[in-house]
């Protein structure tokens, strides 16, 4: 192999690794992401999604959250968070925002359940 | 027991609910595991641009399954997030080795720099966007995946196709330019095999991506495994490669690249078995494939040795035959020349070119001179045989009468035969004796030859000479009363020098080789020569035998 195609294999695959060194710090050390969850969300209370069941179960209703992943509690991502609310102070950086559905935040497939007046 | 490495419950349950686990890990980890021991053995052997580049196609490769499983698995979120991060980048290098691999092979040279910094310049805008995490949006937690940016998630696919575009190119090139047939081949198999390989992943990978982002399909990701099959496929063109072409200077037979093949498949069933009885049975089959399989190996390679080493000493043993050949030809050739001078000089000084003899000294040259003439004679026969066994003898075959011709052998032999007190007599049954040969060989090397062994191995007595017709066959057969041939000297009659234990010592001129000319010229005529005799001193009967025209 020549000196020339030595060396430029040599700085691509370093410079790979280097990326993969850094993405390992940013997502596995700093924990530095967005995560999206859905969260329970009361009809009657606010605009929710809503998830049709055709079993016994009943329709769902939820709304996103979307929280930078070190600021989330393990019941999160297990879905067994029963009142989950966004820190009041966050740091510089950090995200954490509930979405309720609206025209804005509606993607294709979903639906709004109509709130309930009281 | 994949439960306990996956932090959160609620992805477990939700990848078992996708996809068989058992298929997610024998789609991913025995590839992987192959590819990367296939290729570091091919680097421990031979350490070329092409071993190399394979090697890294096949790290690349490695890379991207393990970090595909651990994007799967969902170990936790930051290493899915991490481990999907970068498998585009990943795929695109390992690309880039492929694409190396396959140049170097068909080229043998280096890929050329401003083509490798081209095609790095290409994946540059997906390492940039690895780098600043630009390429995954966020991570789903309802669906333990990673979401990408759509836009951005195409880029690497239309790198990709270029790179597909630019091996079917570079090996429709090669093939062109190279005549040799067996190096068109290799070109090929080694050609179909990458580009196969390439092909079956990223027409997976596209297909997952378009519809996971366009047509929303759910479990779209369960069809990205079907991509990693196209590694076996190239393994398996290397590997055949490897077997008949001695590829990469490896000596690997087909028995060897079997069994390894039925190891690596029987220990991959660990991955789908579940119970603990099953996985025992796959257990003790794996070992005991291992040591047969390993027993196999060992006695086919052992067989290969002997067969190389017979066919080494068969190749040496032709060239010492020609060499042994041309020698005989040679002082064949020269001693024949001085014989005849020799038969020249006899035969003045007898017919009184030099004065006229006194009776005793003319005796003794017309000895000299039969003796000589005997001499030539007999290097001729053995110049003869060496001419037909090269298939240097050219005949011209006729119409002619065979009747007339044995006759003519019978007359010519009558002097010896009264000489050494002999009865020699012919019959002709009533019939046509015409046929296609060339007389003057069928004459002297055939009929004369076996009515003066005929006589020559018959102490007193009579010699016999028969012809007929039989349909379309015509027979010539010779009778004596003499020695007779035993079961052991029949074997060698017609073989060249081939001479009977005691023929010798009746024939003391015999030099072999009468009887091996005798059949070689009948068999180019399409006939035939046996010998049948009732055994020591009950005489012999020889049938010659040839088509009529």
């Amino acid at each position: 192999m020549s000196w020339n195609t030595k060396h430029i294999l040599t700085a691509f695959i370093s410079a790979a690794a280097l990326i993969g060194v850094y993405r390992y710090f940013d997502y596995v050390t700093s924990r530095n992401f967005l995560m999206q969850v859905n969260i329970p969300c009361n009809p009657r209370a606010e605009v929710c999604f809503e998830k049709v069941n055709n079993d016994d179960d009943g329709d769902e209703y939820y709304a996103k959250l979307q929280i930078t992943e070190h600021l989330a509690p393990r019941c999160l991502q297990e879905h067994s968070c029963i009142d989950f609310s966004c820190p009041i102070e966050l740091s510089e950086g950090d995200m954490c925002h509930v979405a309720y559905c609206s025209s804005e935040t509606l993607e294709e497939g979903e639906t709004c359940a109509i709130a309930e007046v009281p | 027991m994949l439960e306990q490495f996956i932090s959160i419950k609620y992805c477990y349950e939700y990848l078992i609910s996708q996809i068989p686990v058992g298929l997610l890990l024998y789609s991913h980890i025995p590839t992987a595991i192959i590819a990367l021991a296939f290729s570091g053995y091919v680097l421990f052997k031979e350490r070329s641009y092409q071993a190399w580049a394979l090697f890294g196609t096949c790290v690349c490769f490695a890379l991207w399954c393990f970090g595909d499983l651990a994007s799967w698995f969902d170990f936790s979120a930051p290493l899915t997030m991490f481990a999907w991060s970068l498998l585009d980048l990943t795929a695109l290098i390992m690309f880039f080795f492929a694409l190396y691999f396959l140049y170097s092979f068909v080229s043998d040279d280096t890929l050329p720099v401003w083509v490798q910094v081209v095609i790095m310049a290409s994946i540059m805008p997906t390492a940039y966007w690895a780098l600043t995490g630009a390429n995954l949006l966020y991570f789903d937690a309802n669906s333990c995946e990673a979401v990408e940016n759509k836009a951005i998630s195409l880029y690497p696919y239309l790198v990709e196709g270029f790179l597909i575009l630019t091996a079917v190119a570079v090996a429709g090139y090669y093939y062109r330019k190279n005549a040799d047939p067996s190096e068109r081949s290799k070109i090929i198999l080694a050609s179909v095999g990458t580009i196969l390989f390439l092909g079956f992943f990223f027409t997976s990978t596209l297909g997952v991506n378009i519809l996971v982002n366009e047509a929303n399909l759910e479990n779209a990701y369960n069809y990205e495994i079907y991509g990693l099959f196209g590694m076996p496929i190239l393994l398996g063109y290397l590997s055949y490669l490897i077997v008949r072409f001695k590829s990469f200077n490896l000596k690997i037979f087909g028995a060897q690249a079997l069994v390894a093949a039925l190891i690596i498949t029987t220990a991959s069933e660990i991955a789908f078995v579940t119970s603990t009885v099953n996985q025992i049975l796959v257990s003790v089959t794996l070992a005991l494939v291992i040591i047969f399989g390993r027993q196999l190996t060992k006695s086919v390679k052992i067989e290969i040795l002997h067969r190389e080493e017979i066919e080494r000493l068969a190749v040496e043993l032709d060239k010492t035959n020609a060499k042994q050949e041309t020698l005989i030809h040679f002082i064949g050739h020269e001693v024949k020349g001085f014989l005849t001078k020799d038969a020249g000089a006899f035969a003045s000084l007898s017919e009184g070119d030099f004065g006229v003899l006194p009776p005793d000294t003319k005796n003794f040259v017309d000895q000299a001179l039969e003796q000589t003439r005997r001499g030539v004679e007999s290097v001729s026969y053995i110049l003869k045989a060496s001419d037909l066994k090269k298939g240097t003898v050219a005949y011209v075959k006729q119409p002619l009468d065979l009747k007339a011709l044995v006759q003519e052998a019978v007359d010519a032999a009558k002097s010896s035969a009264e000489h050494r007190g002999i009865e020699l007599t012919f019959a002709a049954d009533e019939g046509d004796y015409q046929m296609m040969g060339d007389a003057p060989q069928i004459k002297d090397h055939v009929a004369r030859n076996l009515i003066e062994n005929a006589i020559y191995y018959t102490p007193k007595g009579s010699v016999k000479v028969h012809l007929a017709r039989n349909g379309k066959k015509l027979l010539v057969a010779i009778t004596d009363t003499g020695v007779g041939i035993t079961a052991e000297d029949m074997k060698v009659l017609f073989t060249e020098g081939g001479h009977g234990k005691d023929s010798i010592r009746v024939n003391t001129h015999s030099t072999g080789y009468g009887l091996y000319i005798a059949q070689q010229v009948a068999q180019a005529m399409g006939g035939t020569i046996r010998a049948e005799s009732a055994g020591t001193d009950k005489g012999s009967t020889f049938t010659l035998e040839f088509p009529a025209a």
